[in-house]
């Protein structure tokens, strides 16, 4: 009995409708299957950033071909996702992390990424609601911001335009080498599978290096123009880069409808969506360090998610050496709307055999597999 | 003892002070009886936050505080349920128990025309109220049947005061129309409410007003008690035969507990305060009235259970919720909720679903969505209060 | 007027009141509907009258986003509908 698709994706967030769309488009027969709702899970709790960001050559490629991908597709999406070229500063308070501005600065120019040194004089006439006598910062006007949930939405539409099936409230039991086997009892046959289940991957696909990193974020009533820029403190990288620290760092987005989101928060190994309050309280505190008018804008919601982060902060692409006929696409930690397109992008070229655009070796599983790496 | 009220006064909704007036009389025996050292009012606060346990976080305009606390008793009442129809988010659309509210808080009714609509005992309690100062009130849609409502009054006929209440309001408004199975179909006017389109069965008609009352019964105010972790069932707080919810020494009474009234909220009160005070044998000597109290709430919800062809009245374009502007097209085509929340940001806004969750559930079966704090919006300086104070721990980068 | 009425200004007009009367009962007595514009625009004024939809907000003495059915008249307060929509 042939099997009924080609390729089963588990997990409809941005990345497995990524996946799928871009499955579906090489010609394969593509199912799509999802535990609950289509972006339910950390699509739909994070800041929504599109950034390139070079941490390492190997995200730095990873961040720029997606970013890529993204301003291509941006035509076709709906006016819902608000895809908008806020564009972020690096704010830096002091010499040491001004100097780190600059070497940033050059590193981007060297890459042809657009960037702008701001001194302290310029920062504050930019961002008028920042604390006085920061130092300076570093713009790099080209980030963009948008609401993922209506991007996957759209990517999932468009893969079952094109023939994809989708199963949703269907959650996947076990990945075995004939297909899907679904907790209901059913299967779902395919010659491949692609395991896109987040933060859930490692259920699937025992052995995956991938850990809940929780976030949490804040999000204010309407205050429009308050800020122009994506804000962030140039210790976000630091803090983002360490496996072992749990910390707060300082970000702050301007939202389409005038609201402002306030981040952002890491803690390794946490799954319980509670919000924990001290953290909270840490990372609204921090805010209030760089912006302090923010103490009398009022905060309508704050929520939990969950980052899936592996033990070097690179994704997992590629073939899972455990299971026959199982791809990864999971592992993105707090870049997962960033690379969610390459990430399809390079999952169907592998499934159908056609050359990448960049190098996939950084990215594939098997540099991981066959240890307890960070686990 | 810490007593906390969101409004300005002690009383709450129902014993609501007339403006420039004196306080409602039965309000008095207990205000007075509330005049010890030992006891403190924060009124114009509100709970904003569980942080720790055994903690609330109030606040009030701009500033907050923490407290600590031995025994929680949770009477955080209800709020009426709005439907939404075509024009109700007019001005001068307003709920039932608002219009009458802000009568009271010194919005002067006299000689506007109104129509009061909807379903519960507050129609007839607010017709009156707004009767007797001067409104005059066109007439009164109970979207409940005839039958539903005669069968409530018949079961009253061995609860003497309910029943006496019952018809001393009918008889105070003896001359307004009072129509069962009707329900508006939509408001209308520029700028504000000017007619409103009736529908009773087959039938519509337009009543020119100026004002229209529209509420559907309450709904319990559980956001409290949901972020304290309370078990909740069927949307009310479960409590035992001493008021106490799930969570030792967290007590609840009144309306969070179930839809009953007046009475009924007092007793359970009142056995709420002895059950956390240790006075466990003087509970027990009430039992026996809340009892018979517990039977009005079972027959007051039966009563008003809503008709399903008060969904018939939203079309397409009707906003469903009033604070991020999201229509009823908008929504329809999305199979849960909580896609429809992720998708449109219904539910998002500042009444954090208070409004529209109510209402959505009644039209297409959606479930809440959960709790987080703050669950009143609160300002950033109010939730981070705690990491000015001495000794609190934070988190370090 | 004597000592037992409250003098007020809603967008600039004086307005007097007894005491107690809420800032929301205050604005609709002086005939104002327009409490403050939607988010996709068109008026709204009190709904709920207990402080939980927020549809009754205004500027009170240049604070902005004030529930004006909770909070009382007070003497020379400067009560401002509508000032943006939000």
């Amino acid at each position: 009995m042939p099997p009924d698709f080609d390729v089963a994706v588990v997990g409809a967030g941005l990345v497995g409708a990524s996946c799928a769309w871009e499955c579906v488009r090489a010609g394969l027969k593509v199912a799509i299957i999802e535990a609950g709702l289509p972006g339910g899970g950390a699509t739909a709790a994070n800041m929504g950033q599109l950034l390139i960001e070079d941490g390492s050559e190997a995200e730095f490629r990873l961040t720029q071909y997606s970013v890529r991908l993204w301003n291509a597709l941006r035509p076709e999406l709906p006016p819902e996702v608000e895809f908008d070229t806020v564009g972020s500063i690096w704010i830096a308070s002091g010499e040491a992390e001004m100097q780190a501005c600059e070497r940033q600065h050059r590193s981007y120019a060297q890459r042809g990424v657009p960037a702008t040194v701001l001194d302290g004089t310029t920062l504050a006439r930019m961002e008028p609601n920042l604390r006085p006598s920061l130092a300076g910062g570093l713009l790099t006007p080209e980030d963009v911001v948008i609401y993922p949930p209506p991007a996957c939405r759209f990517l999932v539409d468009r893969a079952r335009a094109l023939g994809a099936r989708l199963f949703r409230d269907r959650p996947a039991r076990r990945l075995e080498p004939s297909g899907v086997l679904l907790s209901d009892g059913s299967r779902v046959t395919a010659r491949t599978m692609v395991n896109a289940a987040g933060t859930a991957s490692p259920l699937l696909s025992p052995g995956v290096p991938v850990r809940p990193r929780k976030g949490q974020l804040a999000i204010t009533d309407r205050y429009p123009g308050w800020v122009h820029h994506q804000l962030v403190e140039m210790g976000y990288v630091e803090s983002a880069m360490s496996e072992a620290t749990d910390s707060i760092a300082f970000n702050l987005q301007p939202r389409r409808s005038g609201q402002l989101l306030i981040g952002s928060s890491r803690q390794l190994g946490h799954d319980d969506p509670a919000i924990d309050p001290a953290y909270m309280r840490s990372m609204l505190a921090r805010a209030l360090e760089f912006a302090p008018g923010l103490e009398q804008l009022s905060v309508v919601r704050t929520w939990a998610g969950f980052r899936p982060a592996t033990p070097d902060h690179l994704p997992l692409i590629g073939p899972w050496p455990s299971q026959a006929g199982v791809y990864l696409a999971t592992g993105h930690d707090g870049l997962g709307i960033t690379e969610s397109l390459a990430t399809g992008r390079l999952i169907a070229d592998q499934v159908v055999g056609r050359p990448s655009e960049i190098p996939i070796e950084p990215y594939l599983p098997s540099r991981l597999a066959g240890g307890n790496h960070g686990a | 003892m810490l007593l906390i009220d969101r409004r300005p006064y002690l009383g709450g909704n129902v014993w609501y002070p007339e403006a420039g007036g004196a306080p409602v009389a039965e309000a008095i025996p207990n205000l007075r009886r509330l005049d010890r050292p030992n006891v403190r009012f924060v009124t114009g606060a509100e709970v904003l936050d569980h942080p720790r346990p055994s903690t609330l976080l109030i606040g009030s305009g701009e500033v907050a505080s923490e407290t600590r606390y031995g025994q929680l008793i949770l009477a955080t009442g209800a709020r009426e349920r709005f439907l939404p129809f075509p024009g109700s988010t007019l001005p001068n659309v307003m709920g039932v128990g608002a219009l009458q509210l802000l009568a009271k808080s010194g919005f002067s009714v006299k000689g506007r025309s109104i129509v009061v609509a909807g379903s519960g005992p507050l129609l007839l309690a607010a017709a009156v109220y707004l009767r007797e100062h001067g409104a005059e009130v066109r007439l009164v849609a109970e979207q409940a049947p005839r039958w539903r409502l005669w069968r409530l009054a018949v079961g009253l006929i061995n609860d003497r005061e309910r029943l006496r209440q019952a018809l001393d309001l009918r008889r105070r408004l003896r001359g307004i129309p009072y129509r069962y199975g009707c329900w508006v179909g939509r408001a209308e006017g520029e700028g504000k409410v000017e007619r409103v389109v009736l529908r009773k069965g087959r039938t519509e008609w337009t009543e020119r007003c100026d004002l229209l009352a529209c509420g559907f019964h309450l709904v319990p105010n559980t956001e409290l008690a949901e972020l304290l972790g309370c078990r909740i069932e069927a949307g009310f707080i479960s409590v035992n035969e001493f008021q106490e919810s799930s969570i030792p020494g967290t007590y609840a009474a009144g309306e969070p507990v179930g839809i009953g009234g007046l009475e009924l909220a007092r007793i359970e009160g009142e056995i709420a305060g002895l059950a956390s005070t240790e006075q466990r044998e003087r509970a027990q000597g009430l039992f026996a009235e809340r009892r018979r109290l517990t039977r009005f709430r079972a027959a007051l919800q039966r009563a008003f259970v809503l008709d399903p062809r008060l969904r018939d009245v939203v079309t397409p374009e009707t906003l469903v919720c009033r604070c991020e502007d999201v229509r009823a097209e908008m929504l329809m085509s999305f199979g849960s909720g909580r896609e429809a929340r992720l998708q449109t940001r219904c539910g998002m806004g500042r009444c954090q679903g208070r409004v529209c969750g109510p209402a959505t559930e009644f039209l297409w079966g959606w479930n809440p969505r959960g709790t987080r704090p703050p669950i009143v919006p609160a300002t950033v300086g109010q939730l981070t209060v705690a990491t000015r104070t001495e000794n609190m721990p934070t988190i370090t980068r | 007027m004597g000592p037992d009425r409250i003098r007020i200004t809603i967008d600039g007009t004086p307005v007097n009141v007894p005491p107690g009367t809420s800032v929301a009962a205050a604005t609709l007595s002086a005939g104002v509907t327009r409490f403050r514009d939607a988010v996709t625009g068109g008026p709204r004024g009190p709904l709920c009258g207990m402080g939980i939809c927020f549809e009754c907000l205004v500027t009170v003495n240049g604070r902005r986003g004030v529930r004006s059915c909770l909070l009382e008249c007070a003497e020379g307060m400067e009560v401002q509908t509508h000032d943006r929509p939000s």
